[in-house]
């Protein structure tokens, strides 16, 4: 069965990028446009991912994380930003890999293969 | 009467050049004990320096630590004297200073007050006269009123440079403000840029996937990826900067704080007609904070506050503890923030004044959050507005990492 991965983004265009780039990769997507629509999904489907942006208005990605940690202790999370200087907040040492926002999606999905594929 | 030289001497412990004050005080000593030449020499790392002389032939000769006749005064409580035999010229007894050169009788008296040792006072007389015992003790009197105008002088000297630090440290300061200003720009615009970028340069690559590398146009979309990815690089740099400014955490405390912080606006809320209300928590509230970047935050609070009060009104500061936070608030009785627009406040470049730049919020919730706090602000329209700042409680954070 095709592993899944829920991708928690408020922009559109990145959802959009994200879920046709990782789909040509072999992976099943499902997007969030919110931290709080993340959790919704989170309790409805089977999700193997969490690809997290950290800025999103409401709860943040930080939150999420925490909350998903709580909950899930074993669901791995990739915190993806723009912002590099978020990597010193202790906050967001729980997460699995963080990985800085960029049109070459290349390390990213490389992040994704190496966390996923040891699942296997 | 007699010449009042201790009177004199006290005269000079007055504010001034210490130079002219010691020039003046070897022209009194001079005087008053009668000999040809008075140097005065204070004591430093590299030895003795002349400071102050008068009368006939004094050279600037200096001396080392153990140097000539200063040198040998020095570590001695008492007076030193020297005589030139008569017999048997360059004999001071085995003593060699080049500044005895055609004088006869020389005197070392010591500047010392508390143990420290400062420098001598060195006179000279062509003649062997030796002063009487009277003399004596009123050189020594002289002598402690000397070392306390150098002491007097060396404290000055400290104040000074102390000052230029203080100069110094204020510049440094408008420059962080001025980096934190620029990092959050940053920060506004990286967010609004980035985003996108990520979408066209990714959209890009894809599309170029899809045509393959053989269809008319395929070297344009090659080149809006590289051209993104440049822009990407840019804002990467920024961000770099943003990370820069990073905060000098120590241990501190709120209400410290707080009062620094609401000091300098003091003359601005009595003449604006706004009373101020402190309410602090007794005793301390011990926070991690960079102390100079906080009052910043609180700056930028303060300075709004006093604004939306233009007919005056209450400034009310307040500080408590709360479970595991620290909690400071800056309230005024002022205009009230609009409802529409109070989930806009801390966003970059909103203003809703002529002349606002639309920064302060959000310099102060970005340090705020560097401190790994938060703010929230409570309001209604025309009844004031409360900015709360929460930072956690350094005991609590303490207890915490421990655990």
């Amino acid at each position: 069965m095709k592993k899944r991965i829920l991708v928690v983004d408020d922009e559109e265009g990145l959802r959009l990028l994200y879920k046709e780039e990782f789909e040509d990769e072999g992976w099943d997507v499902e997007l969030a446009a919110s931290g709080e629509e993340s959790l919704e999904k989170l309790e409805q489907e089977p999700i193997d991912l969490v690809l997290l942006d950290i800025k999103m208005p409401g709860m943040d990605g930080v939150e999420v994380l925490r909350r998903v940690k709580e909950k899930w202790k074993d669901l791995p999370v990739i915190l993806c930003t723009a912002y590099p200087h978020y990597k010193h907040d202790f906050g967001t040492w729980a997460s699995d890999a963080y990985v800085i926002k960029s049109s070459d999606l290349t390390e990213l999905k490389q992040t994704v293969r190496d966390i996923l594929g040891k699942k296997q | 009467m007699e010449y009042d030289i201790i009177g004199e001497m006290a005269g000079l412990a007055a504010p001034g050049k210490s130079g002219v004050k010691l020039a003046r005080a070897a022209g009194l000593l001079l005087k008053a004990f009668g000999f040809d030449q008075c140097c005065i020499y204070v004591y430093g790392k590299s030895g003795f320096a002349l400071k102050g002389h008068s009368g006939k032939g004094a050279r600037a000769v200096s001396y080392g630590p153990s140097e000539g006749a200063p040198g040998l005064g020095r570590g001695k409580r008492a007076a030193l004297e020297l005589y030139k035999l008569e017999a048997g010229e360059g004999s001071w007894r085995g003593v060699e200073d080049r500044g005895l050169k055609g004088f006869r009788y020389a005197l070392v008296q010591p500047l010392e007050a508390g143990g420290e040792f400062h420098g001598v006072i060195y006179l000279k007389s062509i003649e062997r006269k030796r002063p009487g015992a009277e003399d004596r003790r009123r050189l020594r009197k002289a002598a402690l009123q000397l070392t306390l105008v150098i002491k007097y002088a060396e404290i000055e000297k400290e104040l000074e440079s102390a000052k230029e630090e203080l100069k110094e440290a204020r510049a440094a300061l408008k420059d962080s403000e001025r980096l934190i200003t620029l990092g959050d720009m940053a920060a506004a615009l990286a967010h609004e840029i980035k985003n996108p970028l990520i979408s066209i340069g990714g959209f890009a690559a894809r599309l170029g996937k899809h045509l393959g590398p053989d269809v008319p146009g395929a070297q344009y979309l090659e080149r809006i990826f590289v051209e993104v990815a440049r822009l990407e690089k840019v804002m990467d740099g920024a961000f770099r900067f943003i990370k820069d400014s990073s905060l000098d955490l120590k241990p501190e405390d709120m209400n410290a704080i707080a009062e620094e912080a609401i000091r300098p606006f003091e003359e601005d809320l009595a003449s604006g007609g706004i009373e101020l209300r402190k309410d602090l928590h007794q005793g301390r509230l011990p926070v991690l904070a960079d102390r100079e970047q906080l009052k910043i935050a609180f700056d930028n609070l303060i300075a709004n506050a006093i604004q939306s009060m233009e007919k005056g009104g209450v400034l009310t500061m307040t500080t408590a503890l709360s479970g595991q936070y620290v909690l400071a608030t800056v309230a005024d009785t002022g205009a009230g923030i609009e409802p529409d627009a109070i989930d806009k406040i801390f966003n970059p470049f909103f203003t809703t004044k002529r002349n606002g730049t639309g920064l302060g919020l959000t310099i102060t919730r970005t340090i705020v959050a560097r401190h790994k706090g938060s703010i929230k602000v409570e309001s209604r329209a025309g009844a004031g507005a409360a900015f709360i700042i929460m930072l956690p409680h350094a005991a609590a954070e303490g207890q915490a990492q421990r655990q």
